[in-house]
């Protein structure tokens, strides 16, 4: 019986020609699925680095700290970032397992691993400014805009009290205006129930809760602060 | 006698030395393939045919950080498992011998967590069913482990699947045989 099948064989081997597939074919594959992971993971750091960009530009503009609702508070996590996590941790799962040994390691340690480095390198890439980056590079992408909250569209809502701009030059003691971003003019009044407030400087970006008073179609600031720039 | 890798080495320069690795492995595998329950004798020589030529076109492919018996049975497994599908059959009636159900019997007994079998321990055609009546992922790890005899890592290394998964799915196949076991009368000590 073993002579029989080492003999079929070795007929087959001889007959079709067969020969070892060459090692570099190999390599390649494996090659290719490290390479896959590792894009994974700098996909995935970029994500997790503009994430918390936006958490943190959010927070600076003062948003985190006063959300109108459950809604803007929910609109303010940025989903979109967080779902390509996903899909690289998802992606760099299914190529390590292809790797030699990846079968070897349990699914809980690689996504693990595979998060924790791209929070490392995420923030390391946020410190140095690609998370900004990354967000101004979609931000003239329609489906992206859409779908990540817009800091400044949301100090541009004088109608729940908070608005946003350049402040214009020739005021008074109580009274200014400033051009908001979206290029309109807004007048503007420091509330007389809040001590301390006075008219900021010509030409400071400042943004400012109150409410909007329609009768004499004037903001009422009950508080102004100094626009954050990006970093 | 020649090492699986040097066997390999030699193969790789000169075909004929491929047919060293046949007839060393050719009774494992042939058995290891029966009792995933390739019940068919023809089915068997073709498939171990596929597994050979298979092994031979990725010899280059070999870690010889596994064991090059687990390449071979990983090989194996999964010809197997593609031939059922091809064919849209679930694996046919096991041929598990007499001494096959006695030596699993005797290593179930081994395991700690599995109390020892009584009398009816020899009925080798009941357990057979039992046995091709699991799922076949409980089924195929049992016989890794307790008819071919392998250790977690290998078992981990043929199925590529983590060694915690291993010893998971060893103690819930364990349990559904038991069950099973106990439900057609071949009660436990």
């Amino acid at each position: 019986m073993n002579e029989q099948l080492s003999h079929k064989i070795q007929k087959r081997i001889n007959a079709d020609d067969i020969t070892p597939l060459p090692r570099w074919r190999f390599l390649l594959l494996r090659g290719s699925f490290w390479l896959l992971t590792g894009l994974s993971i700098l996909v995935g750091s970029i994500a997790v680095g503009t994430t918390l960009f936006l958490f943190a530009d959010d927070r600076r503009h003062g948003l985190w700290a006063t959300p109108h609702g459950v809604a803007e508070f929910l609109s303010m996590i940025p989903f979109v970032w967080l779902l390509v996590l996903v899909l690289c941790v998802a992606l760099g799962e299914m190529s390590i397992r292809h790797t030699r040994q990846g079968y070897r390691y349990q699914l809980r340690t690689i996504v693990s691993l595979s998060i924790l480095l791209s929070v490392i390198f995420g923030s390391l890439l946020n410190y140095t400014g690609i998370g900004r980056r990354t967000h101004e590079l979609f931000r003239g992408v329609p489906f992206y805009r859409s779908a990540t909250y817009d800091s400044r569209a949301a100090w541009n809502r004088p109608g729940i009290g908070r608005l946003a701009g350049v402040v214009l030059p020739a005021g008074s003691d109580a009274t200014f205006s400033v051009i908001d971003f979206g290029g309109r003019v807004w007048k503007v009044r420091l509330a007389t129930s809040t001590s301390g407030l006075s008219v900021p400087e010509a030409s400071s970006t400042v943004r400012m809760s109150g409410m909007f008073d329609p009768a004499s179609g004037t903001f009422i600031a009950r508080s102004i602060h100094v626009w954050e720039r990006e970093q | 006698m020649e090492t699986d890798q040097e066997l390999v080495a030699a193969a790789l320069g000169d075909k004929q030395a491929f047919s060293e690795i046949v007839q060393r492995y050719e009774a494992p595998l042939r058995r290891y393939v029966r009792r995933l329950g390739c019940a068919d004798e023809n089915d068997t020589d073709d498939v171990l045919q596929e597994i050979f030529i298979k092994v031979f076109k990725n010899l280059n492919d070999y870690d010889p950080d596994m064991k090059f018996s687990s390449w071979l049975y990983r090989i194996a497994h999964n010809e197997t498992i593609s031939l059922f599908r091809k064919k849209s059959v679930r694996p046919g009636v096991l041929t598990l011998s007499a001494e096959d159900a006695e030596g699993f019997f005797a290593q179930l007994a081994d395991e700690q967590d599995f109390v020892e079998l009584a009398h009816e321990r020899d009925d080798a055609r009941r357990l057979r069913d039992l046995l091709a009546d699991l799922e076949p992922r409980y089924r195929e790890i049992l016989v890794l482990r307790f008819l071919e005899e392998k250790s977690y890592t290998e078992i981990s290394d043929i199925l590529k699947i983590p060694q915690g998964t291993v010893a998971t799915l060893i103690a819930r196949g364990k349990q559904r045989l038991r069950t099973a076991l106990e439900a057609n009368g071949m009660h436990p000590l």
